[in-house]
């Protein structure tokens, strides 16, 4: 919302000052018995009515930002107030855990799929193969014991380079209890990792690439090979393979239960494996439980889960911080920026950096907004500034709270460079002239916890309810499992089962309810965290 | 909770082992020429121009990433992979050139994907043993 300029607030007189919406829409109010006189007022002004409020003698309009102080001293006109922008809140969020693991976070994903809903004696009676970039065994939240493999020239099974394996495991199966990080949706399930992604060099930003259709054949035949029930795979393809339409067919015949990504490219084209008949092909929604913008939508769609921001493990820290006497802010680092591990100076208020400015050794305060952030940075470098601490404006975001900053692609920095909120960069700006400290530190192989968005981190819910189903009916069939999901989920968008959501966000509770009683499962209403 | 986009290594630099004596890159970048990819990654993050190229290397079919970011083909050319984008002709064409040297014509354009950072995506004009 920019602040109403000197010029119109003094138009305006002793009235209210009035903010300048970002919209130009505001909600007027016409005074008792001069509508008619007030409508033709604002048509006069050059408004646009938007909608009328007929019960509250009122109109939402579009409104020049030059007719604002005339309008507010119009005598037809009782009040004009900012129609301010509503956005929906989101139906769930992340928790903590109650006592006795204050310290452990409950993503919203294993509340919205009922994993918390289901308690289970029975966790370790089926195997989950995942076919992913690795799997991080130095991660605390992450557990030992886990049997293995690797597809040719995909390096080492327990380095993950880009994370992606080890995220989606956390999902699957991160620990419960050990009062830190995040739960799984099965805890005490079987893993076999099959790594088909990735070059072992974990650094910041590495990489995944590409395997090939024959690599994820071979993975398939090594997961069954070890006795997988169940095969979770946040990947795909846009080219259908017989060979591999056959393989997960056998799999599928043979008892496996086959589950896969739908798909990030925000179209109605079909992945594979998700697109095969004997995979489940699973969509992303997002806290509202609205499908997530990216997720592909076709026929193959059949469940729906969690699918952005969910919070799960990485094998790495990314430390991003400010602080001063008195304070300080904790943010992300600005991609392609450089790094400290710990650099001091006084601060100085850059304001939004357009220029460099006399900044020499000092730590530059940077307010996000009219320039890029490469701009920024490249002011800050050229005035002699040690690092910027770009902090955010935009108060329509429901927190303002810190954002995800890049200098492109492309480009770099050798300046550090980290993002923060609204509020912790007014407070480091009403400290400038003292020392910060800034840190931006990148550590490989720890335990960390980032919210990452795709299809591929919906995937892994699925995967981890299913297998939580199966563990309260272990004799039952991988068939009578996916009959079990699909009969239960909560159906979103059309009737049925539509493009988007499949039959619906998949429901741990409801589906071994919906199996009978089970000698190894409770199923309460209340969440066993 | 600080949310994080999945951010990946750049693909177009990766899987770059296959690398044939008769492999080659030239890139058409704001009316510079380029013919190695380091050079053609810092012009092209100036250059808002369609960059136009022409490549020769081994083609991929049937290829998986994360999260399906990928359009399935690629071809390893002057030290990296890219990803190709292809009619239902040229895809014809592709599948039976699978494993072998083939040359590329189109256009080159970078995009950020949802999981995958960064993606070298060349939609092909023409496709050629």
């Amino acid at each position: 919302m920019k602040l109403l300029s000197v010029a119109v607030a003094l138009a305006l007189g002793a009235l209210p000052a009035l903010a300048l919406a970002d919209n130009g829409r505001y909600i007027v109010k016409f005074t008792e018995g001069h509508g008619q006189a007030g409508a033709a007022a604002l048509h006069a002004a050059g408004a646009n009515v938007v909608l009328e409020l007929a019960p509250q003698n009122a109109v939402a309009a579009r409104i020049p930002d030059h007719a604002l102080p005339g309008l507010q001293h119009n005598p037809n006109i009782e009040y004009i107030e900012e129609d301010a922008i509503r956005e929906p809140m989101a139906l769930w969020s992340d928790r903590t855990r109650t006592s006795p693991n204050a310290n452990e976070t409950v993503p919203y994903g294993i509340q919205m799929v009922q994993a918390d809903l289901v308690t289970s004696t029975n966790e370790g009676a089926k195997k989950i193969c995942i076919i992913d970039s690795g799997y991080s065994d130095q991660h605390v939240d992450l557990k030992d014991g886990v049997t293995h493999a690797t597809t040719s020239g995909a390096g080492t099974w327990n380095k993950d380079s880009c994370g992606h394996g080890s995220h989606v495991a956390g999902t699957i199966s991160a620990t419960a209890g050990n009062n830190t990080g995040v739960v799984g949706v099965i805890p005490g399930v079987q893993l076999y990792i099959v790594k088909v992604f990735g070059d072992d060099n974990l650094v910041d930003g590495g990489n995944c690439a590409w395997t090939y259709s024959s690599n994820l054949v071979s993975a398939l035949n090594l997961c069954t090979a070890a006795g997988a029930n169940i095969t979770s795979m946040s990947l795909g393809g846009s080219v259908k393979s017989r060979t591999e339409d056959n393989a997960f067919a056998s799999a599928y015949k043979n008892g496996v239960l086959n589950v896969a990504a739908a798909g990030n490219a925000g179209n109605k084209t079909t992945s594979y494996p998700a697109g095969y008949a004997s995979v489940i092909s699973v969509a992303a929604v997002d806290a509202n439980e609205t499908v997530a913008s990216f997720s592909q939508q076709n026929r193959d769609v059949e469940l729906a889960a969690p699918g952005v921001g969910v919070l799960s493990t990485v094998p790495w820290t990314d430390t991003d911080t400010l602080s001063y006497s008195g304070g300080g802010a904790s943010g992300g680092h600005v991609e392609f920026s450089g790094r400290t591990a710990g650099l001091s100076a006084p601060m100085v208020d850059g304001a939004q950096c357009t220029a460099a400015g006399a900044w020499s050794g000092k730590v530059v305060l940077c307010q996000r907004g009219t320039n890029s952030f490469l701009e920024k940075v490249n002011n800050v470098t050229a005035g002699g500034g040690l690092a910027a601490v770009i902090y955010n404006n935009v108060t329509s975001d429901a927190t303002c709270g810190d954002f995800l900053g890049t200098l492109g692609d492309g480009n770099s920095s050798p300046t550090p460079a980290i993002s923060v909120s609204c509020d912790e960069g007014a407070a480091a700006v009403a400290k400038a002239g003292n020392a910060g400290t800034v840190v931006s530190l990148f550590n490989a192989n720890s335990s960390g916890y980032e919210a990452w968005d795709g299809t591929s981190m919906a995937t892994p819910h699925v995967s981890g309810v299913a297998a939580l189903v199966w563990s309260c009916f272990p004799t039952l069939k991988n068939t009578d499992i996916r009959t079990a999901l699909t009969n239960t989920a909560r159906n979103l968008g059309a009737a049925g089962r539509d493009v988007a959501y499949g039959y619906g966000v998949v429901q741990a509770a409801a589906a071994v309810t919906s199996l009978g009683t089970s000698s190894f499962c409770s199923v309460s209403s209340s969440s066993k965290y | 909770m600080r949310v994080a986009t999945f951010l990946l290594g750049c693909l177009a630099l990766s899987l770059a082992a296959a690398n044939p004596a008769d492999d080659f890159l030239v890139a058409h970048v704001c009316g510079r020429v380029v013919k190695d990819v380091s050079s053609l990654e810092s012009a092209a993050a100036g250059c808002a121009e369609a960059i136009d190229v022409t490549m020769r290397g081994v083609l991929k079919t049937g290829v998986m990433a994360i999260g399906a970011e990928t359009t399935g083909v690629t071809i390893t050319a002057g030290g990296a992979t890219w990803e190709l984008e292809l009619d239902e002709r040229q895809s014809e064409t592709a599948a039976s050139r699978a494993g072998k040297p083939v040359t590329i014509e189109g256009s080159l354009r970078y995009r950020r994907g949802v999981e995958v950072k960064r993606r070298a995506i060349v939609k092909v004009r023409r496709i050629t043993p």
